[in-house]
This record gives C-alpha cells, sequence and structure tokens, in this order.
C-alpha cells in the first residue's frame, strides 16, 4: 500500500514550548484521515510542516514519498491546502483569485481548469463574484477550488467546516467524500466536528500536548471501545486518560 | 509568467484597487493643478509688475531701467518637492503596509507558500510590485507637470528643463522607495496592522521633521551687522554636527536637491550640469542607503523566521 504521507518523529519546537513532539505516523493513499485534539495540541502545526509552511525542529516527513525540507517543491505539486477561515482577495472575483492560485501553480489552461473546478462544486455561476460578497460557506468552497486546481493527490484541510452552519458543513462534508471517492484524493483534516468525522473519516489520530496517543483507522478505534457508543465518548475518555497519566 | 512577475502583477493590479491609495494619488495630482496655477499666476503678475514699472519709468524719462525679472520655469513646479516629500512618503507608506499585513491577518500567505513559490520570490515579487506602482505614478506625475507647464503656464520647457524635471523624478522614486521597504520591513515584524501604519508614520516624522529640526538647532549663527541701519541680522551656517544629523534625513536630501533641480534659472543649465550631476549622484546614494537597509533586514526576517506567516 502506498503511502501518502509518513513522518517519523517529527517535532516542532517554538523556544521552550514543544507544539509537536515526536510524531511518527502513516496514512495510506485514498484515507480520509481526522486529525483530532483539544486547541494546542499541535494539529495545526503538523499540518503547517507537512504543507513545507513550517520546518520541522528535528524528525522527518515525505508526501508520496518526497521530503517535505529536501523535496519542498514536488510537495507542492502534490498538496491541496485550505487554512482555517480562508479568506482569499476579497476585491478580486472568483475567476480573478482562482487563475492567480492557478497560475502560480503553473496550471496549464486556467481559465477552462477553473470552470471546471466550479463545476465540481456545482456553482460555476459563482465566477463573476467578489470574494468579498461571499459568505463564509461560499468562501470556503472556494478556499476548497483553489486547493484543487492543479489536480493535487492530497489535501490538506484545517478546519474545513469551522463556524459554517449546518447546510454549510453539510455542503463541505459532502464535497470531501465525492473527491475522496472520485478522484482517490487522499485527505488529511484537522477538525472538532466529531459527528462529521464519524460519518467521513476512515481512519484517525489524537492529539494531545503534541504528543500522538492514538492512530487507527475508524472502525479499530470504535472496536477498541465497545463500552463507548460515539467518538465523542471515546475522544473524552483518551483525554481522561492522558490528564491522569500526565 | 514566473511566480515573481505573477506575485509583482498582483500588487500593481491590487493597488489601483486600493481606494485609500487612489484617493491620495488624485489628491496629489490635483495638488500639483493647483500648485502650477498658483506658480503661473504668480509669475505672470511679477512680469506684469516689471512691465507696469518700466512703462511707468519710461514716461517719467527715467533711462536706468531695473533689469527684467528672471524667469525660472521649472520654479513654478518647485512645490512638487514639498508634495512628494510629504505625499508621496504617505503613499509609499500605503503601499508598503498593504503589502504584506493583510494577508498576513487573513491567511493569504499560506496559501501562496503552500504553491511552488519561495518566500524570496514571495518578497521580491511584493517589492517589484510596489515599486512598479510609484514608478508607473511618478511617471504620470512627470508627464502630467509637463503638460501643467505647457497648458497652465504658457511655456514650453527646454530639454535641458525636461531633464532636471526627470531627475528630480528619479530620486523622487528613491526617496519613495525608502518609505515602501520600511512599511514592508515592519509589516513583516509586527502583527497589528493599525501599528505598522502608525509607526511607518511615526517614523517618517521622525525622517522628515525632527532630525531636519534638530539639525537645525546645531547650526552656527554668524550675526551680520547693517552698517546703514545699526541692525542685526542671525544668518544660520551648517556645522559638522548639523551637516551629519541632516544626512540622515532622506527629506532634507530630496528638498536641497529639489531646490538645486526645479529652480534653476535655464540659462545655467549647461554651466551647472557637471556639478549638479555629482550632487545628484551624491543624493541618489544617500537615498538608496535606507532602501537597502531596510530591504537587506526584511529579507533577514522574512527568510529565516518561517513562523511569521503563521501567526
Amino acid at each position: 500500500m502506498r503511502m501518502a504521507i509518513e513522518t517519523f518523529n517529527l517535532t516542532r519546537r517554538y523556544e521552550d514550548n514543544v507544539a509537536v513532539d515526536n510524531l511518527t505516523l502513516r496514512v495510506p493513499q485514498g484515507e480520509i484521515f481526522g486529525f483530532l485534539g483539544h486547541n494546542g495540541a499541535g494539529k495545526t502545526t503538523t499540518i503547517s510542516m507537512l504543507t513545507t509552511l513550517l520546518l520541522p525542529t528535528s524528525g522527518t516527513a515525505a508526501i508520496f514519498g518526497h521530503d517535505i525540507r529536501q523535496e519542498n517543491l514536488q510537495v507542492r505539486q502534490h498538496i491541496g491546502y485550505v487554512p482555517e477561515n480562508v479568506r482569499l482577495y476579497n476585491d478580486l472575483t472568483v475567476a480573478e483569485n482562482l487563475q492567480f492560485f492557478a497560475a502560480l501553480s503553473g496550471v496549464s489552461a486556467a481559465p477552462q481548469r477553473i470552470i471546471e473546478v466550479l463545476e465540481l462544486l456545482g456553482h460555476p455561476e459563482w465566477r463573476g463574484l467578489r470574494v468579498g460578497e461571499l459568505s463564509k460557506g461560499m468562501r470556503q468552497r472556494i478556499g476548497l477550488a483553489q486547493a484543487l486546481l492543479h489536480r493535487p493527490s492530497i489535501l490538506f484541510l484545517d478546519e474545513p467546516a469551522s463556524g459554517l452552519d449546518p447546510e454549510g458543513t453539510r455542503a463541505i462534508s459532502d464535497l470531501i467524500v465525492w473527491l475522496n471517492e472520485e478522484f482517490g484524493i487522499t485527505v488529511f483534516m484537522n477538525t472538532h466536528q466529531l459527528a462529521e468525522v464519524t460519518k467521513l473519516c476512515t481512519s484517525i489520530g489524537i492529539m494531545n500536548h503534541g504528543r500522538l496517543v492514538m492512530a487507527d483507522t475508524l472502525k479499530n478505534v470504535l472496536a477498541r471501545f465497545p463500552d463507548h457508543h460515539s467518538l465523542e465518548e471515546i475522544y473524552l475518555e483518551v483525554e481522561r486518560q492522558e490528564r491522569s497519566r500526565a | 509568467m514566473n511566480a515573481i512577475a505573477l506575485i509583482a502583477r498582483k500588487e500593481f493590479q491590487a493597488a489601483f484597487r486600493n481606494r485609500l491609495f487612489i484617493t491620495i494619488t488624485v489628491l496629489f495630482l490635483a495638488m500639483s493643478i493647483l500648485s502650477v496655477y498658483i506658480g503661473s499666476v504668480t509669475k505672470r503678475t511679477e512680469l506684469r509688475v516689471y512691465n507696469q514699472t518700466v512703462a511707468s519709468l519710461t514716461a517719467q524719462g527715467v533711462t536706468a531701467l531695473p533689469p527684467q525679472p528672471e524667469i525660472h520655469t521649472l520654479t513654478i513646479l518647485s512645490n512638487l518637492t514639498e508634495y512628494v516629500s510629504i505625499v508621496g512618503a504617505i503613499l509609499a507608506v500605503v503601499l508598503g503596509y498593504n503589502a504584506l499585513i493583510e494577508e498576513k491577518e487573513s491567511g493569504g500567505l499560506k496559501l501562496i507558500l503552500s504553491r511552488p513559490v519561495y518566500r524570496d520570490q514571495l518578497l521580491t515579487g511584493k517589492l517589484l510590485g510596489n515599486a512598479a506602482v510609484i514608478a508607473v505614478l511618478l511617471g504620470l506625475v512627470f508627464v502630467f507637470n509637463l503638460a501643467l507647464l505647457v497648458l497652465i503656464g504658457g511655456i514650453w520647457p527646454t530639454l535641458g528643463e525636461v531633464g532636471r524635471l526627470l531627475s528630480f523624478v528619479g530620486l523622487a522614486f528613491a526617496y519613495m522607495l525608502i518609505f515602501l521597504s520600511l512599511a514592508m520591513l515592519l509589516s513583516i515584524r509586527m502583527q497589528n496592522s493599525a501599528a505598522v501604519f502608525l509607526v511607518s508614520l511615526v517614523a517618517w516624522m521622525l525622517l522628515s521633521f525632527v532630525i531636519p529640526q534638530m539639525a537645525e538647532t546645531m547650526m552656527a549663527n554668524s550675526t551680520v551687522i547693517n552698517s546703514i541701519s545699526g541692525a542685526t541680522n542671525q544668518i544660520p551656517q551648517d556645522t559638522a554636527a548639523s551637516q551629519a544629523l541632516n544626512f540622515l534625513s532622506p527629506t532634507w536630501h530630496l528638498r536641497s536637491m529639489g531646490e538645486q533641480l526645479l529652480e534653476a534659472a535655464p540659462g545655467s543649465v549647461i554651466l551647472k550640469t557637471g556639478t549638479l550631476i555629482g550632487h545628484w549622484l551624491l543624493t541618489l546614494f544617500a537615498l538608496l542607503i535606507p532602501s537597502i537597509v531596510f530591504m537587506a533586514a526584511g529579507y533577514i526576517t522574512f527568510l529565516r523566521d518561517e513562523t511569521l506567516t503563521l501567526e
């Protein structure tokens, strides 16, 4: 099985604070991986390292076999990234924003690809709208569109449904599943929305104070805690165990 | 198109969509019209008064007539020095402050840097894009002022005068680059957009007003006594300390050289060309030093600390 993400002892320190502590993780191609953890657990720092925005203090990581330090340009060609609360450029239209990011990624036939991607989202009519006029949910979907322009093999989503209403959350979730099933895109997402994780994800990892305390398929995780009825209960139980261990 | 050119183009387009920038630019050009108009009216009045005086003296049979006042064409544009040193600096601050802080706050930098773009390419693109905006703006000011000189002033400038105006525009570009690079450096270092804008303006005031005023206080005064009336006059003279302080003020450099370039008589152009070129090169050098320092500091900070884009 080909690994989309492989990390070994990946560590990031900010002065005395260890944000990510010896993270060793393998995410196979084609998974939808939910990365869980409390605020400040190290999820965003991990995504930042895997998307080459941040250099690790120590350890290694590879995306489809490309080292994030040595081959960062190859890594960036493989990945699509949607940060939390994506805002893009408010004074530009959707098409102009997508044109800019397509050009940065070296996408050929960009105008045609922009139409394709907006059609994938089911909203080709958004093309001429100014981003500043869009709702948060619409902007989040345009953020996803910009991440898809160069046909990435893996999507990194940081709290994709953060602040969205139930309808917006559902639309994003459906899109993620569809992209995974239709195009085989691996998805790595940070999230707090445990109900969505149960519906979407094939495997999960739980971070606690920079350390990965659990990583497995969702099926195995649920089987490991037969007395707990939901992922939320399991998550809280893991957090409780970690607190008592500390 | 490579990443630098793409980012530069986006910056260039973004500047002309920025309402604050457009408002200040329009104000700048409107001030030019007013300035040329006032300058032209003043010159015409001087000439009219002279002609009236000559006519009156001739009618009285006086043969020793006063010399005709010299019409220094570029003097009409001399207020440009003031406008560039004030409005130009503010425009450059607006451009520099917008270049990074907004994207830092919105997370836009993360999106760009998750693409095949290096951090130095991003910064270079932003710098070039905004420098191009300044160049276009000053080009516009140059053409606009020449046109005003002809249309309002009714004066066709000589080639030498066009050259002087162009030399001034070159210095204005170097001057505005200082405040662009300073605001960009601050927007790299600081987290709050309002703070970046305020600190940039305070730095501009310090360099433009405080330092020259301090230099003025360090000048030596020589006393001259009027032999007829017995009145005494204080004439300030440069000292080593005042010169050293003024050297630190880009505004002082721009104004001093601007006065030399824009207030000279047309007849003296050829005579003074050699000296002027020497002074111009020295001024250009003095104006480029701060930009180079600010840019270098910006690159070092931006390349070294990758967490700056993640906050």
